[in-house]
């Protein structure tokens, strides 16, 4: 699942229905609402913000709902053993307690209250960079990057690394089958031995593909910099006072709510 | 050990970016000094590391573990500060992209495996190499290497409690044990032996990489 999970994002980001919505205006929305979500002292917000990304994902750019549930599930479960961890081990005010087998198990109420806070957090947080991820191809990432004044050595080893990413992990996926094959992995030690020269042969071809790309760009002019031809136009005026007032909104909405307590509302 | 969103406060998130904007600007400058030539080389190499760090390699007690790649570019392009800078793109890669780390602790991150890791395992590597050999040191450089960014990643999570209440709860006489536990057990062995196979077997097919400076200079084999 490891492998496949960047295939999928970069083919959802490509083929989703928001792909041509200007990625100024997503960068900036995704971003403020990860700020919002991720220094919130309630869990409120974070929830809000992670509703409002999951609509945006599932109804309007269309991803399927199989993918968004596998990577939110990954801090769905986090989250929720990190809540129960927190019940049972961190806090200093007692809620009540469990009697099992005899013993008293204290559950906190400042532990469910902080367990909630992160778990919000970082759902919000998750949720707003899958906005980005899933809505915006990497490559166009890489044009806002030139456009913030990034160092071009920077820009272009970025692309060149997502390029690769995606040549070498065939590469990879042709090696390991052949190795599986062969039984490489029919052992802990066999795994161990195929797995080291699996990484030794995928070093050599990064290697040579270095080499060789060093070549064929230099044959193409190639002087340092890597040009791009397209510019990404700024977004209308309107979308972004759309955008802060709707952040602002957010930011009185987490103030209003910092002193929020879950647990005060729920009697024993 | 990549640290999600929410776990460290914002003056903990902004302390990391500060101490990192130096050190970028010190690895960037580093960047430019190589051969403009070796950049197509150098952004293979860093995909290379992205995919090593998606490796999950089994371990006796039935979990899994990923090592970081720093240590290996560090030691193939005999210079840390590049090791940081390809570190650092990855992590910026897998945090916006794959939502493994998050953004606010983007600093963070790179201190721990674009910064320690590679410095790390570097200089031990470099100290013993001439002692026990350059695959035995390679694989004793990841180790500790990667160890020692766990260690610095507890205190992080441990210092944070007493910051600013609200983010990560542990205090480091929790967090420092179960991270330095976690890789010297599993993530640890793990990169040492992955890395020192490489290191041997790129020593065996392409000697040219350990011995000849003017070739890698180049760029071009003659």
């Amino acid at each position: 699942m490891g492998f496949m999970k960047h295939n999928i994002v970069d083919n959802v980001a490509f083929s989703n229905k928001l792909r041509h919505v200007n990625p100024k205006l997503k960068v900036i929305f995704a971003l403020s609402l990860l700020l919002i979500s991720v220094f919130s002292t309630s869990f409120i917000v974070p929830l809000i913000i992670f509703f409002i990304n999951s609509i945006l994902l599932l109804f309007k750019a269309k991803v399927p709902k199989k993918i968004y549930a596998v990577f939110v599930g990954i801090p769905l479960g986090f989250g929720i053993l990190n809540l129960v961890i927190f019940a049972f081990l961190f806090g200093t005010v007692e809620w009540f307690k469990i009697n099992v087998f005899g013993f008293e198990i204290p559950v906190y109420k400042d532990g469910i209250e902080l367990g909630l806070l992160l778990f919000g957090r970082m759902l919000g947080g998750v949720s707003s960079m899958l906005f980005l991820a899933f809505t915006t191809p990497m490559v166009e990432l890489f044009y806002i990057f030139r456009e913030l004044k990034m160092p071009d050595v920077l820009v272009d080893m970025m692309m060149l690394i997502y390029r690769y990413i995606f040549v070498l992990y065939e590469e990879y996926e042709k090696m390991k089958f052949a190795q599986e094959s062969r039984l490489g992995t029919s052992n802990l030690k066999s795994t161990y031995k195929s797995l080291g020269a699996l990484a030794a042969h995928l070093f050599i071809r990064a290697w040579e593909k270095g080499e060789k790309l060093n070549i064929t760009m230099m044959s193409r002019c190639y002087d340092g910099k890597i040009k791009l031809l397209q510019t990404i136009e700024n977004p209308s005026i309107k979308y972004i006072l759309f955008i802060a007032i709707f952040d602002i909104f957010l930011i009185i909405l987490a103030y209003l709510t910092k002193d929020f307590t879950l647990t005060s509302y729920i009697k024993i | 050990m990549h640290i999600p969103d929410g776990y460290l406060g914002p003056i903990t998130c902004a302390f990391f970016y500060l101490i990192m904007i130096p050190i970028w600007y010190k690895s960037i400058k580093e960047l430019k000094k190589l051969d403009p030539r070796k950049l197509p080389l150098l952004g293979v190499l860093t995909a290379f590391s992205f995919l090593v760090m998606m490796f999950n390699l089994p371990v006796p007690d039935g979990t899994t573990a990923h090592m970081v790649g720093g240590t290996l570019i560090a030691i193939l392009m005999d210079n840390p500060w590049v090791a940081t800078i390809a570190i650092s793109i990855v992590l910026i890669i897998q945090a916006i992209f794959f939502g493994d780390g998050g953004i606010t602790c983007i600093g963070a991150n790179c201190f721990n495996m674009g910064v320690v890791l590679p410095f790390v395992g570097y200089y031990v590597y470099k100290f013993l190499r001439d002692k026990v050999g350059e695959v035995i040191a390679s694989g004793i450089g990841a180790y500790v290497g990667i160890v020692a960014a766990a260690i610095v990643a507890g205190f992080e999570f441990g210092l944070q409690p007493f910051i600013e209440p609200g983010y990560c709860p542990y205090p480091f006489t929790v967090s420092v044990p179960a991270m330095a536990f976690a890789h010297l057990i599993t993530a640890g062995p793990a990169a040492a032996v992955v890395t020192a196979i490489v290191v041997w077997y790129v020593k065996k097919v392409r000697p040219d990489l350990f011995t000849s400076k003017e070739q890698q200079v180049s760029g071009v084999n003659a």
